[in-house]
This record gives C-alpha cells, sequence and structure tokens, in this order.
C-alpha cells in the first residue's frame, strides 16, 4: 500500500484530504506541524509527502 | 497605669504590604523578648502573610452569628484578660458586626491602649474621615469604613508602607493580591496606574502634613526663625494689575512641580488707601487663585519691599514670584523697584522669581532710535536749565551780594551749560553758553550794566568760557548719543541671538515666536498671513495679542505691515512702529516664515508617515486574506471534487463528514468577509450605531453561539443597571473578543465572561488563562491584521479584535487589555450605563 503523510494544519482541509486518499486505498499519516510530520516520516517512511506551504514550526 | 503606645502603618491602597510589615514588626518584638500577641490579623489567603502568622500567638476571635451567616470579629475580652504588653490589631478602620462589644475596631483599640496595652495597627489612606471626598474624587468608590483622622493623628508612630504603583501592579498581575474571579470592574478601576499614583500622593502628603506639623512644634520651641523648607510655598506678589493673572497661573505652575506645593498670593495695600489696584481685578485674581487651590492674602505695608519679604517668611515661604517693574525707565530714579530690592534682601531661603508678562514695560518697545531728538521732557528740561538756569542763577548772584570773583561765577554758568547738555543735548547747552556769556558780560564785568568790557583780560575769559561751554556741551552730547546707541544695539543683537538659536533649534512654535514679538515691540496684536495669489483674500496662519485683542484681518488694517514674500504678510496693532524698529521687526518676519514652513513639513512628513503606515497595513491584509481566503476554499475544494468522483463509493458517513467540511469551509469564509465589510465600514466611517436601553444578560448570550458549549463560564448578576448600546454591534463585539479568548484559552479552562458596575459604567470582562500578551503588545493586538506569536488552531486573519474595538468605541464604549492575575488576558469592554 502506497503510504501518504499530509502535512497541512486546517482541520477541514486535512479531513477532505484523508478521507478521499483513504476511499483510493491509500495508507494516510496526518500532520499538522512540522515536529509531528518529522516524526512521521521517520516511523512511516511514506511514498509521498503532500505540504502546505507557509509553516511556523 | 500608663496608657499604652500605638503605632500605624499607613499604607496607600490593598497590597501594598502593611499587615506583612505589621507582622515582621511583631516577630522583631518578640525576637526582643516583648510579650506580642495577634489580637486580630486578616490573612485575606495570602501565602506570604500567612507565613507571617507561624510562631506568633493568637489570641482566638469572637464567633457571632448575624443574619445567618457567622463572622469573626477580635475579641476585646480575651485580648484584656490576656493582657500582653503588645498587641497587633489588623484594619484599624474595620466596622464590627452589629451585637459586637464597639461599633468600630479603632473603639477595640482604644480600650486596649487605655488598659496600658501597646498597640500596632494597620489602616489605608482611603479609609482617612476627611479624605472622604478626595478618595472619591480619585477613585470613584465612597469608603464606608472610616476612621477619625484624631485617632490616627493621635498616634505615637506612623510609619508609611510605602510601594510604587508599577510594582503592586505587577504584584496585582501575579495574583498575589486577589484570585482573578475576585478581580471586577470596580477593583479593577482601582488599581488603575493613576489611581495608585494619585493615592500614593495623598498618603505621602498627609504623612508629610504630620512632619511638617512636628517640625513647626519644633520650630516654636526651640525658637528657630530660618525657614526650613520642607515642601515648596510660594507667594504671589500682585500690584492689581491686570499681569497678576500670569503671575498666579506660573506660581500654580511651579507649585505642581514638587509635591504639595502651596501657592499664597498677597497685595500689599499702603495704609494710606493710595494705590493703583483696581478691586475688580483683585476681585478676580482672588478667584483665580482659590480656583488653583491657592490662598488670597491682604497685607498693609508702606515699604513695599519689606512687608512682601515679612509675609513670606511669617509663612515660611520657599520661593517669591514677582512681575517684572511696569516702570518706564527713568522712574527708576527713585529706587531701584520691588523687584531688585526685594531679590537683594530675600536672603539664601528665598528663591525670588521676576515673571516678564504681556504689560511689562507696555508701550516702550526697543529702545526708540534717537537721533537729535531727545524725549520731550528731557528737550523741556534741557531749555530750562539753559536759559532760565543762568537767570535765576544772575538773580541769585547779585542778591546775596557776595563777590566770589568773576572765575568762580564763570564755573557756576559752566556748570548749567554743561547740565543743559546732558538733559537737551547739543542745542540748549549752545543756547545756554551764549546766553551765559551774555549775562556774565552785562551782570559780571566791569563796567556792569553794559555790554562793553573794559579789561582785556575779562575778555579773553569770556571767550574762553564760551568755548569750553561749547565743546563741554558737544562731548556730553556725543557720549550720551552713543550710550544710547549701544544700549539699542545690545538689545537688537539680543533679539536677533534669541531669534537665531530658538529657530535653528526648532523649539519655537509659531504661536511663541509671535508671542515675543509682540511683546518686544509692545504691540497689541500680531498675525502672520497669507494668501494664495494676488486676489485671494488673506487668511491667518499665526496669531498673538493680548487678552480680548483680535489679530487684524489684513494687513491694510494693521498699524504696521510688514510684507514677508508675495503671499505672505505680518499684520501687527497696538500702535505705529519708527522706521528703525523695522529693520528688526523683518528679521523677525523673515524667520516666523520659516518657522511656519517648519510646520507645515513637520505635518507633511507626519501624514506621509501616516500613508506609509497604511500601506503597510494593505499590503499585510492582502498576504493575510489570501492565506485566510485559500485555506477553507482548499478544504471545500477538496471536499466537493471528492464527492463528485465517480470512481469512489462513498458510505453514508463519509458523504456526511465531506459535506460538513464542506459548510464549515464556507461558514469561515462567511466570517472572515463579515469582519472584512466590517473593518472597510469602520474605516470609511459608515458604522451607525442605534444606541438603545439593552440587558447585558439578554445580549450576551446570544454573543456565545459560535463558540463550543461549555467553553465559556457566565457571570452577569441580574442587578447589573442596564446599558447604553447598539445590540448588534455589542453583540459582535463580545462575539469576537470572547472567540479570541476561547481560541488563546487551555482547552480545559473555561473562559470567564463577567460584568460588573462602578459610577456610570459598566465593565464586562472577558477572562482567559491562556499565555497572556506582554505590555507592550498590548495596543498592537488591536490593530488590524496582528496575531500575537505564533496563531493556535483555527487561527484566522488578525481582524477580529480590531472590529470589537470599533464597534465599542462607535457606541461610546472602550476595549483595553489587561493581565489576569495570576497569567492571561483579561479584555475590558467599557459600556455606559443607562440613566
Amino acid at each position: 500500500m502506497t503510504r501518504v503523510l499530509v502535512v497541512e494544519d486546517d482541520p477541514q482541509l486535512v479531513r477532505a484530504l484523508v478521507l478521499s486518499l483513504r476511499a483510493r486505498r491509500y495508507g494516510v499519516d496526518p500532520a499538522p506541524d512540522g515536529v509531528t510530520a518529522l516524526r512521521l516520516a521517520a516511523a512511516r517512511r511514506p511514498d509521498v509527502v503532500g505540504m502546505g506551504h507557509r509553516f511556523g514550526t | 497605669m500608663a496608657r499604652g503606645k500605638l503605632r500605624i502603618h499607613l499604607g496607600a491602597a490593598p497590597g501594598v504590604g502593611k499587615t506583612y510589615a505589621m507582622l515582621s514588626e511583631g516577630h522583631r518584638r518578640l525576637e526582643r523578648g516583648t510579650d506580642c500577641v495577634v489580637a486580630f490579623v486578616e490573612h485575606h489567603d495570602r501565602p506570604r502573610t500567612e507565613v507571617m502568622l507561624h510562631g506568633l500567638e493568637q489570641i482566638p476571635r469572637r464567633e457571632l452569628e448575624y443574619r445567618g451567616s457567622t463572622f469573626s470579629e477580635m475579641d476585646v475580652h480575651a485580648v484584656l484578660d490576656r493582657a500582653p504588653a503588645v498587641a497587633l490589631v489588623d484594619e484599624l478602620a474595620h466596622t464590627n458586626i452589629p451585637g459586637s462589644r464597639n461599633t468600630k475596631r479603632w473603639q477595640d483599640v482604644e480600650e486596649l491602649l487605655a488598659a496600658g496595652i501597646d498597640v500596632v495597627s494597620t489602616v489605608n489612606i482611603q479609609h482617612l474621615e476627611s479624605l472622604g471626598d478626595v478618595v472619591e474624587s480619585i477613585t470613584g468608590v465612597r469608603q464606608r469604613e472610616t476612621v477619625p483622622d484624631e485617632v490616627v493623628r493621635r498616634a505615637d508612630q506612623i510609619e508609611l508602607v510605602d510601594m510604587p504603583p508599577q510594582a503592586l501592579r505587577r504584584r496585582m498581575a501575579h495574583g498575589n493580591i486577589y484570585k482573578p474571579d475576585k478581580v471586577d470592574a470596580a477593583l479593577s478601576n482601582y488599581f488603575r496606574p493613576g489611581n495608585l499614583t494619585a493615592l500614593r500622593e495623598l498618603a505621602l502628603l498627609w504623612v508629610a502634613d504630620r512632619v511638617d506639623a512636628y517640625l513647626t512644634e519644633y520650630r516654636s520651641e526651640h525658637r528657630v526663625s530660618r525657614i526650613w523648607g520642607s515642601r515648596e510655598r510660594i507667594v504671589v506678589g500682585l500690584t492689581g494689575g491686570p499681569e497678576g493673572r500670569t503671575l498666579i497661573r506660573r506660581a500654580a505652575r511651579l507649585a505642581e512641580k514638587g509635591a504639595g506645593g502651596e501657592v499664597l498670593a498677597v497685595h500689599i495695600a499702603r495704609s494710606d488707601g493710595l494705590t493703583s489696584a483696581s478691586p475688580k481685578e483683585l476681585a478676580v485674581q482672588r478667584t483665580l487663585v482659590e480656583d488653583l487651590g491657592g490662598t488670597f492674602h491682604h497685607v498693609i505695608g508702606d515699604d513695599i519691599p519689606s512687608a512682601l519679604l515679612d509675609f513670606a517668611r511669617g509663612v515660611n515661604a520657599t520661593q517669591i514670584v514677582l512681575g517684572v517693574s511696569r516702570r518706564k525707565g527713568w522712574q527708576y530714579v527713585f529706587g531701584p523697584g520691588v523687584g531688585a530690592t526685594v531679590a537683594r534682601e530675600s536672603g539664601p531661603d528665598l528663591d525670588v522669581h521676576l515673571i516678564t508678562h504681556g504689560e511689562a514695560g507696555k508701550g516702550r518697545g526697543l529702545p526708540a532710535a534717537r537721533g537729535a531728538r531727545l524725549g520731550r521732557s528731557r528737550i523741556v528740561c534741557g531749555w530750562l536749565t539753559g536759559v532760565v538756569g543762568p537767570v535765576l542763577l544772575t538773580l541769585l548772584l547779585t542778591h546775596i551780594d557776595a563777590d566770589l570773583g568773576l572765575a568762580n561765577d564763570m564755573l557756576l554758568f559752566l556748570t548749567l551749560t554743561v547740565a543743559a547738555a546732558l538733559f537737551g543735548g547739543l542745542l540748549p547747552a549752545l543756547a545756554s553758553a551764549a546766553f551765559g556769556s551774555l549775562l556774565l558780560n552785562y551782570y559780571f564785568t566791569p563796567p556792569l550794566h553794559r555790554l562793553t568790557i573794559a579789561d582785556s583780560k575779562n575778555l579773553v575769559a569770556l571767550v574762553v568760557f564760551f568755548a569750553v561751554a561749547v565743546s563741554v556741551a558737544s562731548v556730553v552730547d556725543l557720549a550720551a548719543r552713543r550710550t544710547h546707541q549701544a544700549a539699542r544695539l545690545r538689545a537688537e543683537s539680543e533679539i536677533l541671538s534669541f531669534l537665531a538659536g530658538s529657530v535653528l533649534r526648532g523649539e519655537t512654535s509659531l504661536e511663541a515666536l509671535l508671542e515675543r514679538m509682540r511683546e518686544t515691540f509692545g504691540m497689541e496684536s500680531v498675525a502672520l498671513l497669507e494668501r494664495e495669489n494676488e486676489v485671494a483674500p488673506w487668511t491667518c496662519a499665526g496669531s498673538a495679542g493680548s487678552a480680548g485683542r483680535r489679530p487684524v484681518p489684513r494687513p491694510e488694517d494693521a498699524d504696521v505691515d510688514m510684507p514677508v514674500s508675495d503671499h505672505m504678510a505680518l499684520a501687527l496693532s497696538g500702535r505705529v512702529l519708527p522706521a528703525s524698529d523695522r529693520r528688526i521687526l523683518a528679521a523677525f518676519a523673515a524667520q516666523a516664515a520659516v518657522v511656519l514652513d517648519r510646520q507645515r513639513l513637520r505635518s507633511e512628513a507626519d501624514q506621509a508617515k501616516e500613508l506609509a503606515e497604511g500601506n503597510r497595513i494593505r499590503t499585510a491584509l492582502l498576504a493575510a486574506v489570501s492565506h485566510d481566503l485559500r485555506t477553507p476554499l482548499a478544504g471545500i475544494k477538496a471536499s466537493v471534487s471528492s464527492l463528485r468522483s465517480g470512481d469512489v463509493e462513498w458510505s453514508e458517513e463519509d458523504r456526511a463528514e465531506l459535506l460538513a467540511a464542506i459548510e464549515e469551509g464556507a461558514d469561515r469564509l462567511d466570517h472572515l468577509v463579515g469582519n472584512l465589510l466590517d473593518m472597510s465600514r469602520l474605516h470609511t466611517g459608515t458604522v451607525t450605531s442605534t444606541i438603545r436601553e439593552a440587558g447585558l444578560d439578554e445580549v450576551i448570550p446570544m454573543a456565545l453561539s459560535g463558540v463550543p458549549e461549555g467553553s465559556v463560564e457566565l457571570d452577569i448578576p441580574e442587578t447589573l443597571p442596564m446599558v447604553d448600546v447598539d445590540k448588534g454591534l455589542l453583540e459582535r463585539s463580545v462575539a469576537n473578543v470572547v472567540e479570541n479568548a476561547v481560541k488563546y484559552s487551555p482547552q480545559d479552562t473555561p473562559v470567564l465572561v463577567s460584568a460588573s458596575a462602578i459610577a456610570d459604567r459598566v465593565e464586562v470582562r472577558v477572562v482567559d488563562r491562556g499565555p497572556g500578551v506582554p505590555d507592550e503588545a498590548k495596543a498592537r493586538i488591536f490593530e488590524p491584521f496582528q496575531r500575537h506569536g505564533d496563531s493556535p488552531r483555527g487561527a484566522g486573519v488578525g481582524l477580529g479584535l480590531a472590529v470589537a474595538r470599533g464597534f465599542a468605541e462607535a457606541m461610546g464604549g472602550s476595549l483595553t487589555a489587561e493581565d489576569t492575575p495570576g497569567g492571561g488576558l483579561t479584555m475590558v469592554l467599557g459600556l455606559r450605563a443607562s440613566r
């Protein structure tokens, strides 16, 4: 299964992305901030990273 | 039995540490082996105070039932039975519960003192009976618990427990004085820096007054006659002329500089009643002095300087304020003037201020340029000396019949000629020389009563007399003229250097410069006029005038018209200036134009800065709005695309969730656009408010619909007065503030929304326990597009607080930020209570 790491702080957008990616049988890991994203990237070894711009941390 | 001693710790406000100071003293006395007990101490749950109670013996309190509640009071019986050497009794102004032994605690304390027990107590300055009105005017709160001044005044020792307002507010912010839920409108109003400063000053002055009283006592006991200036006491000497008002205001300003300055105005009248004072003017000045908080005194005395100094020493004055003399130059022949005499005689204890005023040397202006012409009086004087003098001298010399000899006769005539030159210049001196030589010839050289001269020696003497008289007269005249020119040039150069200096340093405002011009030339009014072009009407760019004098509207109407440039002119009224003064006036005029230019440039620079700031805000808006619009749009887009794609079979649950995400995104967009519209309405000034009476308990719950349930705790008493507000604006304002507070508050701590009334205002306090905002950033959070620190979850464009404040102000309210005691931010929405 292809794993996608979604880095985004807006909860509504994350929800929509997670739902539609899961419906297409991707494994999705949402991360609301940079620190979580780095931790998940190390632990889950995603195949694709989708990231919004303008991040604080 | 000897009466006990009373020692009072006096504080300016709650929380300065009176009780703590009293308890420390208790510990000190105990260590020294004194039998010291706590008769009554209230620690108000302040931990540091509570710790101080350890190790001190506490007399159990007396429990009393009143209207179904239990109260505890000091048990006076128990303290008297225990009979310690020293008793600590907190809050001297406390009112006991009905049914107690005495109505007031200070009466309890009196009993202890009467029983020979020393008492250490505490009291706050606002509880002193005589200060009730003052304190109410400062804080807006009427103190119900008071203690008679006499009780505190009689204390053997008073110690001031002092703390700067900033430090006190810090203690307040740290929650060291009150818990956050205790802080309401009244309390927070009480702890404003202005209030605290005023109360502190009151306390300091009250104590200073006590010190003053001790000082007076000491001085009279020890016959000290020198002045001990413990604070500024300023005596203003008034003549009854209109300049007195200026002097009084000036003295009041001097008095304000030091704490507790006092102004005493004094008018000295001659015992013969011969005075130029106008009773009407004096009455006006009396009112003015009294309005400014000073006192007015009449003193009878023929020697004005010494009467003034006696009065000043009598009242322990530290400064004397006098106007510079209104006398004209020749009047100084009669003496040096009151100001100079007072200054010379005042001695080291008194400072003398000579104040210039609009009436100073009025009408004299610069020393007049005198070519050959002297003043009329001097010319008359010169001719009298030169013509009548020799006649009188001749009569005198022929009458007394004493033969002085021709040489002495000639010397006497020569003296008259020199005097005539001094008074009236060259011409009377020449006349005097000629006339004198004729008289000498006719009456004193043989043959007498003939214009012939027998002895050729006498002829030589007469010719020499005439020559000497003429040369002396011309030298004297020249010297007098040079002296005068020098004085005038000195005055001119002083004025020019003032002008050059003050204008270059840019410290003079146009009005001040014009006023200086008016004073220098002794004019009634001065105006700087300008116009767009030759046909446009003149407008006034700045003016100065003595009271009641309107500036001249057109140069044509002025007594003196000094063109500055094609479209600018100075118009002066009051008198016609001699041509020689116009040179200096031209310099003034040029400087006035420079000052005006400088003022305009400065205001343009300020405007440009404002515009640049506006641009910065607009740029920030664009960046922030594009980000904040895009995020919910992206969510909506993603959800809609997912729903529309045919390749996935959505479960009912997923479908509902995607639809919910779309709705939420749309709501956020709506909210954001609403705030943007409000902001632009506020900026263009098109927000109109319909002020009606409304109840907060009705409006505030409506404002809470946008935040999750349970995130806000409401505390709005039913007894709250109605407020004058626009319901719609208030709802939006409160909603934005609450939304912001919820956003920053920790998840499990609800935001407290409370309301309370103080004087004619009602305050809504929105208290969060979030990270708070440092003082320097408190003003900034109300600017549009500012977010403090990293934005947490769901942060939007920083418009909410800007809109909330704009709306609050649109209906005559206010919105400010304070620290929550113990950490966090408290937003205070001030509203007008209905009448």
